[in-house]
């Protein structure tokens, strides 16, 4: 996709790079009030620890978190990178032209009251500032909650917290509430962003721009997006395509049904446009399409982890019978297969587990939540070795001895819990060289008891950081794991095809 | 617009209703325009007036199908000014009567063109509809689906932005739920189904240059043969973009 930029103008790429990775950052409307958004802005670059010049800007001068005010963009020492502008709406179209005369390379405008209001008065002061733009820089917004790029050193409008630790998913959100939520959940997936933007109104910098540099962006790997309306409806199918044949694009769409449109109207000034031409658009470009934060994560996460897997073939040992059968409706849903084992890999199985209420073929049911650590690493042994399933799902069973502890089935084990019961899905993914996914299952404590949920969120972390994916049901599992398969078997038929 | 396309006939076609202050073509323009892009129509002659009826039937095989033309009658059927099936001079000449004196009477402010003499579409495997409408975000889009209760009831279409490639006419095909009933269900005759991916084609790129001018384009029935044996549109409607 890093098609070379014509040599007239510089590439989107070039244009937008500023935003993520500034020398210089100037705030334009900071307070001594600290709760005020531009002060907080500023307050939230300052923590995260950005490295390059900052500059507060107000009338009122004076000095600011150890930093001098200048009172205007005109009076700074240099053009900056990126301004980040907290100014009443009416003000803004003045400031935007300071900034652009000033040689500004980007500005990033949060201020809501244009076009989103539905207003003659909203969509005339959009009008005046739209007039402003000369193609010498580029805008972010207004109505949104900015951007953050941990590489770069810039965060979020609330984003003094985030993580500094820089991965390979992108977000490109019309909505900032969404990107924040985004931001702060990554994490808990197993994954780190490279960036994250809120663009709002999309007056100058839209969807097609962000599409078009996330495909540019070296950093990015993996694009997400939600979007209520497109600006160019043809230049955004024409990029998911070009862009999606080299990245995977997760794509969730706001406003597809009657009031979710008429709600998009007013916070964005989005057409929606209809729900059949939008699923038809997905699939014919080859996205992935969703339909909700939670599964943007959930498959994000799935290729993060699971990258190029296509093969449908899954091995899933789960703890009950009833939990076996609604798993293997799961994953018939999602397109994914629960091949039978032969009979030498279940007469393997067989042998490990209890004589009577335990299956030893596909879903295995090892009875209870607590089999015994050999039992357990033998069954995954067995079937890793098969070569009869190419990936493994271990769900319900309890895999820390903590855990068993917490739940009281330490002394329903017929052996010792050992210590390296926890490792048993990492060890056979690395010997065998076999992807395996845990679930790990949320409310398990009758009571209520927070260490419960505590050990259960420890070893989530524990495996994440060990390559392996974890989910809190089976259906969540199989639904991201799904889509991966489709993608990449989609991906290289169409290749053959064409 | 007219360096892209050039002498196109289809053009000169659309020109020409939209000189004339209309909205929509008739069916045998809208074939027309059909035809400049390749897209396979059924035979048919415009006949103004009975005496033309005699030379006009000489160059067809009976039975044919007679249907009123006029750009201001869109429902034909539903008017009772298409008669199927006729099978000899004398049937033909009377239902030739019959729509004329019916459609001046029943449509007095009709512009009516004449009567299209139209060959009886034979060995149709299945009754299809192949379909263009233009999206405000996205522009042109193609539609196919089976005829009949599968589009009109279930809503079993398949849909595509424009353009479409050659792996997209092959999903569109393949997506709809009564796929199989293409491919020889319980002992059907299999449809001619690079018949129809060849004309979705065709309908994506008539409908890229020629998108200014056009708002919905309906095939219906598109009259697909068994396989090897073609399709045909037997009957269609193009809507235009007010001038």
């Amino acid at each position: 996709m890093a098609s070379p930029p014509p040599q007239s103008s510089p590439s989107i790429y070039e244009q937008l790079r500023p935003l993520f990775y500034p020398k210089s950052v100037a705030v334009v409307g900071v307070s001594q009030d600290a709760w005020k958004p531009g002060t907080t802005m500023l307050r939230a670059l300052q923590r995260f620890g950005f490295q390059g010049a900052l500059y507060p800007i107000s009338n009122r001068g004076g000095e600011l978190m150890g930093l001098q005010v200048f009172p205007s963009i005109a009076a700074l020492p240099e053009a900056v990178d990126l301004a980040f502008l907290f100014v009443p709406a009416p003000a803004l179209p003045s400031v935007v032209r300071e900034c652009r005369e000033k040689g500004v390379r980007t500005v990033v405008a949060f201020t809501g009251g244009f076009a989103e209001t539905g207003t003659e008065a909203g969509r005339a002061l959009e009008a005046e500032l739209l007039a402003e733009f000369d193609g010498t820089f580029r805008m972010v917004g207004p109505n949104c909650l900015g951007l953050y790029c941990p590489s770069g050193g810039v965060t979020q409008h609330p984003g003094e917290g985030y993580p500094r630790k820089s991965g390979e998913v992108s977000f490109i959100a019309q909505s900032g509430g969404i990107s924040e939520d985004f931001a702060r959940a990554t994490p808990n997936f197993g994954f780190y962003s490279s960036k994250v933007i809120s663009y709002g109104n999309a007056s100058d910098v839209n969807e097609c721009d962000l599409l078009e540099y996330m495909g540019a962006d070296p950093e990015t790997k993996i694009i997400t997006m939600y979007i209520e309306g497109p600006r160019n409806g043809r230049k955004f199918a024409r990029l998911l395509k070009a862009v999606g044949a080299d990245k995977p694009i997760i794509i969730w769409k706001g406003g597809l049904t009657p009031q979710g449109a008429l709600a998009a109207g007013s916070h964005t000034g989005s057409l929606a446009g209809s729900l059949e031409v939008w699923v038809a658009l997905l699939r014919q470009v080859g996205a992935v399409p969703v339909g909700s934060l939670e599964e943007v994560l959930d498959t994000a996460a799935a290729f993060h982890f699971l990258g190029g897997h296509r093969d449908l073939r899954v091995g899933y040992v789960c703890a009950g019978g009833g939990n076996s059968v609604a798993a293997a409706d799961s994953a018939y849903r999602t397109g994914l297969v629960l091949p039978r084992l032969s009979s030498e890999t279940s007469g393997k199985i067989a042998a490990l587990l209890p004589p009577v209420g335990a299956t030893s073929t596909n879903p295995v049911d090892v009875l209870a939540p607590m089999p015994a650590p050999s039992a357990l690493k033998g069954v995954l042994e067995a079937m890793a070795e098969s070569g009869e399933v190419d990936l493994i799902i271990v769900d319900r069973v309890v895999l820390s001895s903590e855990l068993r502890k917490l739940m009281n089935y330490s002394d329903q084990s017929p052996e010792p819990d050992e210590p390296w019961l926890s490792d048993i899905p990492i060890d056979v993914k690395k010997r065998f060289g076999l992807p395996v996914m845990v679930v790990l299952r949320e409310n398990l404590d009758p009571n209520g008891n927070v260490m419960v949920e505590a050990e259960r969120l420890r070893l989530r972390r524990y495996y994440q950081e060990n390559e392996v994916a974890v989910y809190p049901t089976p259906d969540r599992a199989f639904r991201a794991l799904g889509h991966v398969v489709a993608h990449n078997r989609r991906g290289s038929q169409s290749g053959e095809a064409s | 617009m007219s360096d892209i396309v050039g002498d196109n006939p289809a053009l000169e076609v659309i020109e020409a209703a939209r000189s004339a202050g209309r909205r929509s073509l008739s069916e045998h323009e809208s074939k027309a325009v059909l035809q400049a892009y390749g897209i396979p129509v059924t035979r048919e002659e415009l006949v103004a007036d009975g005496d033309g009826l005699p030379a006009a039937l000489c160059t067809f095989d009976l039975p044919v199908v007679l249907k009123i033309d006029s750009p201001d009658i869109l429902h034909k059927t539903e008017a009772g000014l298409v008669a199927l099936g006729c099978t000899t001079t004398a049937e033909t000449e009377t239902a030739f009567r019959r729509i004329m004196d019916d459609a001046r009477a029943n449509y007095p402010g009709a512009s009516i063109n004449g009567v299209l003499i139209q060959e009886m579409v034979t060995g149709t495997v299945a009754e299809c509809i192949v379909g263009m409408k233009k999206d405000p975000q996205f522009g042109p889009t193609i539609l196919f689906g089976l005829g009949g209760i599968f589009v009109e009831v279930f809503g079993d279409v398949a849909l595509r932005v424009a353009p479409v490639s050659e792996a997209d006419v092959r999903d569109m095909v393949q997506e709809i739920k009564a796929y199989k009933i293409l491919t020889g269900a319980r002992g059907r005759p299999k449809a001619d189904i690079p018949a129809i991916e060849d004309t979705l084609l065709k309908m994506s790129r008539l409908a890229l240059e020629l998108e200014p001018y056009l708002v919905e384009i309906d095939i219906n029935p598109f009259m697909v043969g068994c396989e090897d044996c073609g399709a045909k549109a037997a009957d269609a409607l193009i809507v235009l973009e007010a001038k």
